[in-house]
């Protein structure tokens, strides 16, 4: 009878209504319910309604993965700071406290050098620079005490990376060894390249206007950042949710990952479920925005682009951009690297490999820990709702700015340019190019826009990795 | 880099604006945010613009100078090429016509022969 009670304990229904560290009704258990549901949607749109599969199905199973008490797939602690030293009621805590707690009794000496309260511990770098002292010193001092860690010259602690890639080997199980891709920030750069072996750059080539819309549509995701400062979230935060409105996942992933892990869950559910619903989204903002008649102007064919062009495009980008904005390099860079493969015409095995089996490997891995990362704990809490609400906000934001560009252009132009493809530039290739392809269709069937919407739509791509290199420059 | 009043590079990381200064503060911040980022990205698709407008001159030039080349060489070679057919002509149909007529005496009975061709 013991044994079969003993199995019993070991259930993830008994895990989900008895808390088991505390001994007691687990009362938070209505929050698995509520994941459960919410997976169910997020299965539903991405089998049912076909949105996004991709990418939302690895991600809702994720999520499902993660939300199984008892299964322990995901130890998102490994990835935080505070496993491995945090102060807590003036006490240190987490794997490497009685380190730190060595360094403070032996390694300096003098407890005024200290600052412990209630919940943070800092060295009071500015004693030793009055004195003299140089803060790769003290630095130098810390580290031969604490292995793991580094001090910053505020005086902050650090987890080094390779301690948490150490405890994901030791300790941790396969999902916790997928997440590392996304914690070292390899899986954007992957996938960006294979979408730069993907894209097709000719339009914005033959039109480099189309750049200005691109530029354009990325105002939502400042405008979100200035919001959601507003809604209490710190400038890291605010930062990683406003890349949401540059509508593309890979980008609002290795921004999030660096800025605010801890929204990672929320932020890549909300960019991915509205590159889903740009279709719906989009139309009422771009019949809002423009007359009948702009819709319906028809653009002159795009002139035919040389070789040569293309292959310098990736180059030229690459050295523009990563110049002036180095954060931006994971994304531009490896988005042009796959561009090169696809137009010079001599790699094609290795353009092949990017575009298909590559992608499609790195998008199973970073949609399943992901998702992973959006457990209950984490998912449910009120700025969840704050998050799909600024996000949604980013997009129309960044909408109505390719719009009204687009709307500028057309003045400006005489008439030469449709507005309906500054829509486009919130990157989301090539979704978004369809839908302005659509809608303008649908005023004048014999309209085809979308080779001029492209232009935008890859711009965008590039406009949101710049928007997303201002962000780690600032708060990285 | 500092911003205008109180809010400088110390309070971007984790810290609550909203709590920790005034609506004002926060309000010039997030506004110089959006037009610092706004900036920038526009500057950088700017240079590209500016980069890829060059592209179009050099090479579309180029092209054009392809192209007239192109239209000078063309029709010298067509004169070459009429004048190699004229001269031809016959020997071609006789090559042809022996040819045709050898593969086909494979299989039927051969009533002639090329011997030999002259030149005229």
């Amino acid at each position: 009878m013991d044994a079969v009670i003993n199995f019993l304990k070991t259930t993830g229904v008994y895990h989900m209504f008895w808390d088991v560290e505390a001994d007691k009704f687990n009362e938070s258990f209505w929050q698995y319910l509520v994941m459960y549901v919410i997976i169910g949607a997020l299965f539903y749109l991405a089998i049912v309604k076909k949105f996004e599969p991709l990418l939302l199905m690895p991600i809702a199973f994720g999520m499902l993965l993660a939300n199984l008490p008892g299964a322990n797939l995901i130890h998102l602690d490994f990835f935080f700071d505070d496993y491995y030293f945090a102060v807590k009621d003036g006490q240190f805590t987490g794997t490497l406290a009685l380190q730190v707690q060595s360094f403070v009794q032996n390694g300096l000496g003098y407890a005024d050098l200290f600052t412990v309260t209630n919940d943070s511990f800092r060295v009071n770098m500015e004693i030793f620079q009055s004195a003299g002292v140089d803060a790769s010193y003290v630095q130098s001092v810390f580290e031969s005490f604490v292995s793991g860690a580094t001090l910053d010259t505020d005086g902050y602690v650090h987890i080094k990376m390779a301690t948490v890639v150490s405890e994901v080997i030791n300790n941790g199980g396969l999902v916790d060894i997928l997440y590392l891709g996304v914690k070292l920030g390899v899986y954007p750069s992957l996938i960006f390249m294979g979408v730069g072996a993907m894209t097709d750059f000719s339009p914005l080539i033959a039109n480099p206007k189309s750049l200005l819309m691109g530029a354009g549509a990325q105002l939502g995701v400042f405008a979100a950042f200035f919001f959601a400062l507003f809604l209490g979230f710190s400038p890291m935060q605010a930062g990683a949710i406003g890349i949401i409105g540059g509508a593309d996942g890979p980008t609002a992933i290795l921004v999030t990952k660096e800025l605010a892990p801890e929204l990672l869950g929320a932020i890549a559910i909300a960019a991915y479920s509205y590159m889903a619903l740009i279709p719906i989204i989009q139309p009422p903002f771009m019949k809002l925005l423009t007359t009948e008649k702009e819709r319906t102007i028809k653009m002159s064919n795009l002139r035919p682009v040389s070789m040569v062009e293309k292959v310098l495009f990736p180059i030229l980008v690459t050295a523009i951009v990563c110049l002036i904005i180095p954060d931006a390099a994971p994304l531009v860079g490896f988005l042009m690297l796959g561009n090169l493969f696809n137009v010079s015409g001599v790699a094609d095995r290795l353009s092949k490999t990017a575009q298909n089996e590559l992608i499609n490997i790195v998008t199973i891995f970073l949609g399943v820990s992901v998702g992973a990362t959006a457990n209950a704990e984490n998912f449910l809490k009120p700025q969840t709702l704050y998050i799909i609400a600024l996000g949604l906000c980013a997009f129309i934001i960044s909408t109505c700015g390719g719009l009204l560009t687009g709307k500028l252009m057309c003045k400006l132009t005489g008439g030469k340019i449709n507005p309906l493809i500054g829509s486009a530039g919130v990157s989301a290739v090539p979704m978004a190019a369809r839908v302005a392809q659509d809608v303008g269709r649908k005023y004048d069937p014999s309209n085809f826009l979308l080779m001029h919407a492209m232009g935008p739509n890859v711009a965008g791509v590039i406009g949101s990795a710049v928007a997303a290199g201002v962000f780690l420059s600032f708060f990285r | 880099m500092n911003f205008l009043l109180s809010i400088t590079e110390s309070d971007y990381g984790t810290e609550n604006l909203i709590q920790s200064f005034g609506f004002g503060d926060v309000l010039t911040f997030g506004l110089q945010m959006l037009l610092i980022g706004m900036a920038t990205v526009f500057s950088v698709l700017c240079l590209i613009w500016i980069f890829l407008t060059v592209f179009k001159f050099v090479f579309q030039s180029a092209s054009n100078r392809k192209k007239e080349t192109k239209i000078v060489a063309e029709p010298v070679a067509a004169v070459e090429s009429a004048k190699i057919n004229t001269s031809n002509d016959n020997e071609i149909v006789a090559v042809i016509a022996a040819a045709i007529a050898m593969a086909e005496s494979e299989n039927t009975d051969m009533k002639f022969r090329v011997v030999s061709f002259k030149r005229k």
